[in-house]
């Protein structure tokens, strides 16, 4: 099978380990986002 | 610049105009269930959601859906990386091509999912019929029903009041899918193979040409994939030449349809949205933006092609149209299609998100490639790709009243809804995660070995390359400049990061607004409500369009094209 990949297939399994990587980065951006807003609306209703 | 070639330009705008109505109404009542389509099927599509464990009628809030989308393409990528890496083993593979390399293989996953389509590779020599069929065509269709779907949920954020949720992912996908993309293109896909476009699982054939020589022409599942990679915005072609390739695209008539399908779901969902909001005026304002964003495009383009080049001018050749010439600039062009369409092609693939070719941008004059580039660069708002086109243009409008909301010391509020630091908050992020990713790095490109070493030109116009790749990247449109030889490890891998930023820290922050507009009560108009339908608010998104959209890219255009366009004056070309 290695040889049928073409290629070295370590390099599989890092190029999906950064992109498993870059998945959970955008995970986490929804949940900055969730908390920014709900920080941000926080505060403007403080304001008003 | 000839009177056909502007009547074929009139031509092609009466018929998308004359679609917006009839296909955004059908957009509107599929996504809701109640299309003719939607009820005459309703069958499949429970059969879909019980063999995927979806309850239909469970929506969720903005991070559930979120989060639905990311893992729906962690399985597509990982999927389309798959199958490419295993092509060796796999069947439907009739010329016998070997694994992709991984870095290719990454890429074109990332491409394809994230409905940017930029293509590394030449399709008719990299990849069997399998991958194009069930790892090409199926993120083309996915890619853009998860485009559709989010449009639609940042439409509902804006048309409910009060609500914690903003749709179901899944419903949405599978309906955009079934019936927004599906039976378009069975349609698109018929006649294309009536115009001459190949449709077989067949081999590629050996032909013996006049001077004796062996010439192998490639074949394959043609139509089908032509079909939706117009459609979804997706662009990539079953062909390296892509739509300059007679397979692909064989007549001008195919060439108009093409032209058609990549504007079709983007301009009716302008009206889906005027529907949805109770005010098809609101859907036309945004129409009318796009159009006239479009025509100042066309009107660029069009004459910097169609008139003489200075180079060859200044050693006195004849560049007139005439009865034996097309005139000015064929360079790259197709003869079959000319200046006018392949001018109109160019301008219609780079508004909207498509990135099919069918003349190769990188032989445009320089005020050609700077509208070109210029057009991706606005975030896909003119126009723009099924769905990214719409809520591209609905972040600019957040914008647009917001400076209108600071002008005259109101709480800005469009359809009623208040916008707030959070919404602008998530705007903002939204729209400069793109610019930061293409000119972050285009700069690190310009200046690494790595980057470098796959330009065919020098000076501006070798940086124009650069700055058209990470462009066509971050901006999900995927085409290509054609001077950039991009299948190496950096221009793979950096491409895939900007892809992936370019469509998933975009749509993060739009959902995340659809989610606070969604939860907010509408308010009733009152005196001091800005009106939205007319063309003073057209004028005022126009103005927000080019100012905060635009004017970032302005530097970076002017040491490529603007540069380039002022040298070539002065007798130097690269």
């Amino acid at each position: 099978l290695p040889r049928r990949l073409e290629g070295n297939p370590v390099l599989d399994v890092v190029l999906l380990g950064l992109l498993a990587i870059a998945f959970a980065g955008a995970g986490g951006y929804i949940l900055v986002c969730h908390n920014l807003t709900d920080v941000v609306n926080a505060s403007a209703d403080t304001v008003k | 610049m000839t009177w056909t070639g502007s009547l074929q330009i009139v031509l092609f705008a009466a018929l998308v105009i004359a679609a917006v109505k009839p296909f955004g109404a059908h957009i509107a009542s599929s996504l809701d269930g109640r299309g003719l389509l939607a009820r005459a099927f309703s069958p499949i599509e429970a059969a879909l959601y019980r063999l995927a464990g979806v309850e239909p009628t469970k929506e969720q809030n903005w991070v559930e859906y979120a989060f639905a989308l990311l893992a729906f393409h962690v399985v597509g990528i990982v999927m389309l990386y798959a199958l490419q890496r295993l092509q060796g083993l796999l069947p439907l593979n009739p010329q016998q091509f070997g694994a992709v390399t991984p870095d290719l293989a990454l890429n074109t996953a990332v491409s394809f999912a994230t409905n940017t389509s930029w293509q590394s590779y030449g399709g008719e020599t990299t990849l069997s019929n399998l991958v194009q069929m069930a790892g090409i065509g199926v993120q083309s269709f996915l890619s853009g029903a998860t485009g559709i779907a989010v449009a639609i949920a940042l439409v509902r954020g804006f048309a409910r009041g009060a609500s914690r949720t903003i749709g179901n992912f899944w419903v949405d996908v599978t309906r955009a899918t079934l019936y927004v993309l599906l039976p378009v293109c069975i349609v698109a896909g018929l006649f294309l193979v009536w115009q001459g476009v190949p449709q077989t699982l067949g081999s590629s054939v050996t032909a013996t040409t006049l001077e004796g020589a062996q010439q192998v022409i490639a074949r394959g599942p043609v139509a089908s994939q032509i079909a939706v990679k117009l459609l979804s915005g997706d662009g990539g072609g079953f062909f390296n030449a892509n739509s300059a390739h007679p397979f692909e695209n064989p007549t001008a008539l195919t060439g108009l349809l093409e032209m058609w399908l990549i504007f079709l779901v983007g301009v009716a969902l302008t009206n889906t949205f005027g529907r949805m909001v109770g005010d098809q005026r609101q859907g036309w304002a945004l129409l009318a933006a796009m159009a006239v964003l479009f025509a100042v495009g066309i009107a660029v383009v069009y004459p910097s092609e169609a008139g003489p080049g200075p180079a060859l001018a200044a050693v006195g050749v004849d560049q007139a149209a005439g009865a034996g010439q097309s005139g000015g600039n064929m360079e790259g062009k197709e003869v079959r299609f000319g200046i006018a369409q392949s001018a109109l092609f160019a301008t219609v693939t780079t508004a909207s998100s498509d990135g099919a070719v069918d003349a190769m941008h990188d032989s445009f004059m320089p005020l050609s490639g700077l509208v070109l580039l210029t057009n991706m660069m606005l975030d896909e708002v003119v126009v723009g790709g099924p769905g990214s086109g719409l809520f591209g243009m609905l972040l600019f409008v957040i914008v647009a009243v917001f400076v209108a909301g600071l002008m005259i010391g109101r709480t800005p509020e469009y359809l009623g809804k208040k916008i707030e630091a959070g919404e602008v908050k998530m705007t903002m992020l939204a729209l400069l995660c793109v610019p930061a990713f293409i000119l972050g790095m285009a700069a690190v490109a310009a200046v690494l070995p790595a980057g470098l070493v796959g330009l065919n030109n020098a000076g501006p116009h070798g940086f124009s390359e650069i700055l058209y790749g990470y462009t066509s990247g971050a901006a999900t449109n995927g085409s290509a400049f054609a001077g950039l030889s991009a299948n190496t490890p950096f221009w793979n891998l950096t491409l895939a990061a900007a892809m992936f930023a370019g469509r998933f820290l975009v749509i993060v922050p739009v959902l995340c607004v659809a989610g606070t507009l969604a939860a907010k009560r509408a308010v009733p108009p009152s005196v001091g409500t800005l009106p939205t339908h007319g063309t003073q608010f057209v004028g005022l998104l126009i103005g927000t369009i080019v100012i905060v959209g635009g004017l970032t890219f302005l530097p970076a255009l002017v040491l490529g094209p603007v540069a380039e366009h002022f040298q070539m004056w002065a007798g130097l070309t690269y």
